[in-house]
């Protein structure tokens, strides 16, 4: 025979189970209602153990599998990460792949192009000099952007490759005779994939807010 | 310690939540509240010494049990060794070397 009160028993415990794991801003919505679905199947496990119950019984129940607070606690000490919650390690997608891949090879463009334009035009065109000093600058926005995961310095990357585009529309609309197609061209493939770089680093390690944890 | 003792529970055979409850709680007084085997069964299939699956039950509804992995099996090899020498030496302090 079921006991008078046992649903309403029942149900006050789970409620106030739930109440209190609600209080656990670590847990998920799945670890929640897997620890309350375990708890209610124990308390059927229990009663259809029983062949006459009563109101006690439940009672008595319900006090071997400790009160709602004892319970959620040990589910919030069972966690593994109770302490410091890590991110999800996230999986790159698609695109992110391919900008990965466009920044490589942008960057093996322009290195090929930039030895090419020193082996066929020797020195004459431009100068060494400023040129390494602006290839040294670029390969510092980049392995600052892919090592430092810094999103600012993937702006960086994006207005200096800004800045190039713009040096070379000038030239190509208003000084055509000044402007050296592989020297250029070399330098904005080197910048711009210096910035997909960044921002490629940028969406595929973002950076680990932690959350609060009770 | 307790969670070898479940680890031991389940190396014969994959048992369920209930009856591991009733074994350590009611049986065993390893635990106090029989409520704490839960969580303490979903960290341990987290950390990968137990898997779980559903299987009918003929009383009522499914019931998840769980089993050793292969993982779980050695840390509850590494834990025993480990016991012997703990009880061992409080043996020697407690007993005065009559152990």
């Amino acid at each position: 025979m079921t006991a008078p009160h046992a649903k309403q028993i029942v149900a006050g415990y789970l409620a106030r189970l739930d109440q209190e794991l609600d209080s656990l801003s670590a847990l998920t919505s799945s670890e929640k209602s897997e620890a309350l679905a375990q708890i209610e199947s124990h308390v059927n496990e229990a009663r259809g153990a029983l062949t006459d119950e009563t109101d006690a019984d439940i009672l008595n129940i319900l006090d071997r599998l400790g009160s709602p607070d004892e319970v959620a606690d040990s589910v919030r000490s069972s966690r593994p990460d109770a302490s410091i919650p890590v991110a999800p390690k996230k999986a790159p997608t698609t695109f992110e792949r391919t900008l990965v891949m466009a920044a490589i090879l942008m960057w093996a463009g322009g290195l090929a192009s930039l030895i090419g334009a020193l082996v066929l035009f020797s020195t004459s065109d431009f100068e060494p000099a400023s040129f390494l000093s602006l290839f040294a600058g670029i390969c510092g926005v980049m392995s600052g952007a892919v090592v430092f995961k810094r999103p600012a310095v993937a702006v960086v990357g994006v207005l200096l490759a800004a800045v190039a585009v713009g040096r070379n529309l000038t030239y190509w609309y208003l000084l055509p005779s000044n402007f050296n197609t592989i020297d250029d061209a070399a330098l904005v493939m080197l910048v711009l994939g210096g910035a997909l770089a960044g921002v490629a680093a940028t969406l595929l390690h973002p950076g680990q807010v932690p959350k609060r944890s009770s | 310690v307790v969670e070898y003792c479940v680890l031991s529970l389940l190396e014969p055979e994959p048992r369920y939540g209930f009856e591991i409850a009733q074994i350590l709680g009611t049986d065993g007084r390893l635990l106090l509240t029989e409520g704490t085997v839960y969580p303490l069964l979903a960290r341990m299939r987290t950390a990968g010494l137990v898997t779980s699956e559903w299987r009918e039950s003929k009383s009522g509804p499914p019931r998840r049990y769980y089993e050793l992995t292969a993982s779980g099996r050695r840390a509850l090899a590494a834990f025993r060794e480990e016991w012997i020498q703990f009880r061992r030496a409080v043996d020697v302090v407690l007993l005065g070397g009559k152990a």
